[in-house]
């Protein structure tokens, strides 16, 4: 391999461990270092009755992002209620998937519709979530996942923010 | 269609394929700066146009899990080889050898450790196992006279071991599968595990049948392995690694798999006396970097929609093309070994909701119901075993680094199976 290349290949493997070392930096900054723990097995994925996927909440910790898209395949809410709490989320109205601008805007569907969501923001997840524990129950390390979703309900931010 | 998803979407399948093809060539470019290039181009591009790049998407992409678990494993197989490890395992299989019936035997239970004690990521158990197989693979091809048992051997591992994060339950490929599917955790673990002693089984016959003259290997005379001098504490490093990691699988503590292999560590560190720098030479960044460059080119992808645009193609293939669903599903199950990627869950995580939803539409058009969770394990298998073909630092690799063998080549005998 010629010199210059050397240096842009190693240049390259050095922004990626860079970038592992971000996930645990993130982990830190949002307050949940434990979330670098996760398995991602979505063990606690069946047991959520709302269709959340709790590992989304951890994802979204180390992310240090609230934001983050997760998957909620099963709250039922009028189509405006959706579009109050995020015209951008992933919602399935009439068997088709599309979001709530969408809906009302372009294909004109009944803002008192019932839609059934499929991929909101972490914050708004957290919202629905009823905090029963089943999630930290099936959590093969016992993570404590639902004080994400706690202190998301609270405020829509992290604990460490 | 989404454009943008469109361009981001061929720029990624054109960068994985001229890395597998070699039109990139890997001295030149390695996979890791391919993709790293690869996903800077898809967020200029997005970014250019005008979408928005959500960053906290992109890193939800990333499985932390696999690449701290393989972290744990080198650095353990880096305490191991300095302990003796790897001797004492030589000095118990060439006593095993010795039995009635010993070769076959000990063939057997090498070859098929990674999946009766499932990792969640396959190279926990290739970094210390290789050494031994090659070392197993010379003697029987010495006294056999038969060139292709190394290799035999070597590859049967090494598709053994990358499947095993399929029915692994500490975190394998196979859990999230079930997870996303709402099946009941372990449930796809023991048709997975069936599936994949007979796929080794396999692997091992085209190799020494088809791919014979493609993986030819010089047999090094190696002296008898049970008259090398095992170090002091070899035996109890490898006994204590064996039952450790066979009572983590057994019994699921609720301790993180990485904390037991540092604990592990630790412990062979204080018995032997081993050094800071014996661990990281166990290091192999190759593997880590590709997995991650992985991971952040899936979730450029992720974040500006080409995994959407993946979807909607192949629905449109299902809809419009004499393929059909069951044609579509096919492809779809197979697309992992099509595209073999250095860690299963880089295009598993994107493409398990559309695998399920697949499934649904297959179940629904031929009225049988268990024909969603039969195409989510065809598609967890092929995923997870598909690190051993891969040519851009998948497991596989490791196996042609230890043999010698030329890149690439090798991995076909790993696909055919399938």
């Amino acid at each position: 391999m010629k010199r210059k290349l050397v240096i842009i290949n190693s240049v390259g493997a050095i922004i990626i461990l860079a970038y592992l070392a971000l996930l645990g930096v993130n982990a830190f900054k949002s307050g949940y270092p434990w979330s670098v723990l996760c398995y991602n097995c979505k063990r606690c994925n069946p047991v959520c009755v709302l269709g959340i996927d709790p590992q989304g909440f951890i994802a979204a910790a180390y992310s240090s992002d609230p934001n983050v898209y997760i998957y909620t395949t099963n709250v039922r809410l009028k189509l405006h209620d959706a579009m109050d709490i995020d015209p951008g989320m992933e919602i399935i109205a009439n068997g088709e998937k599309t979001t709530p601008a969408a809906a009302l805007g372009k294909i004109g569907l009944d803002p008192d519709m019932e839609v059934i969501s499929y991929r909101v923001r972490a914050r708004d997840a957290a919202v629905f979530c009823l905090d029963c524990g089943a999630c930290e129950k099936a959590c093969p390390l016992s993570l404590p996942i639902s004080t994400i979703a706690r202190d998301l309900k609270k405020d829509g931010v992290f604990r460490g923010k | 269609m989404n454009l943008i998803g469109a361009i981001a979407l061929g720029i990624f399948l054109l960068t994985l394929v001229a890395s597998i093809r070699g039109w990139i060539p890997q001295r030149v470019l390695p996979i890791q700066s391919a993709l790293l290039a690869a996903s800077a181009l898809i967020a200029l591009v997005g970014i250019l146009s005008g979408a928005p790049l959500n960053w906290g998407d992109l890193i939800s992409y990333t499985s932390i899990h696999p690449v701290t678990a393989t972290i744990a494993g080198f650095v353990f197989a880096g305490a191991l080889r300095a302990a003796g490890g790897f001797e004492a395992a030589a000095s118990l299989v060439s006593r095993v050898m010795r039995l009635k019936y010993g070769s076959p035997f000990a063939v057997m239970l090498l070859v098929n450790l990674p999946t009766i004690f499932a990792m969640p990521c396959g190279r926990i158990w290739v970094a210390p196992l290789l050494p031994v197989t090659i070392l197993l693979g010379e003697e029987i091809a010495r006294k056999n006279k038969d060139r292709a048992v190394p290799a035999m051997l070597v590859f049967g591992l090494v598709i053994n071991a990358a499947a095993s994060c399929g029915p692994s339950l500490i975190g394998g490929i196979g859990a999230l599968g079930e997870g996303m599917g709402r099946y009941p955790a372990g449930s796809f673990s023991n048709p997975q595990s069936i599936a994949i002693v007979i796929i080794s089984a396999l692997v091992m016959l085209f190799v020494k049948y088809f791919y014979r003259e493609k993986a030819p290997l010089p047999v090094r005379v190696s002296a008898d392995a049970e008259n090398r001098p095992v170090p002091e504490h070899g035996f109890f490093s490898l006994i204590i690694f064996i039952i450790v990691l066979g009572a983590t699988v057994a019994f699921e503590p609720p301790v993180p798999l990485q904390t037991i292999l540092v604990g592990l560590t630790i412990v062979v560190m204080l018995v032997e006396g081993v050094s800071i720098n014996d661990l990281v030479g166990g290091i192999m960044l190759h593997p880590l970097t590709a997995m991650l460059s992985g991971f952040i080119a899936a979730g450029v992808l992720g974040a500006f929609g080409g995994f959407t645009v993946l979807v909607g193609l192949l629905d449109f293939a299902a809809s419009s093309t004499p393929l059909g669903y069951a044609g579509v599903a096919v492809l779809l199950a197979y697309l992992p070994i099509i595209f073999p990627m250095p860690c299963g869950r880089i295009l598993a995580v994107s493409l398990i909701p559309a695998v399920l939803m697949f499934g649904e539409r297959l179940a629904e058009a031929t009225a049988v119901p268990s024909v969603q969770p039969a195409l989510l394990i065809a598609f967890i298998l092929c995923a997870a075993a598909s690190c051993g073909p891969s040519p851009l630092g998948g497991i596989g690799s490791l196996g042609r680094g230890g043999l010698g063998s030329r890149i690439s080549t090798t991995a076909f005998p790993r696909c055919w199976p399938y």
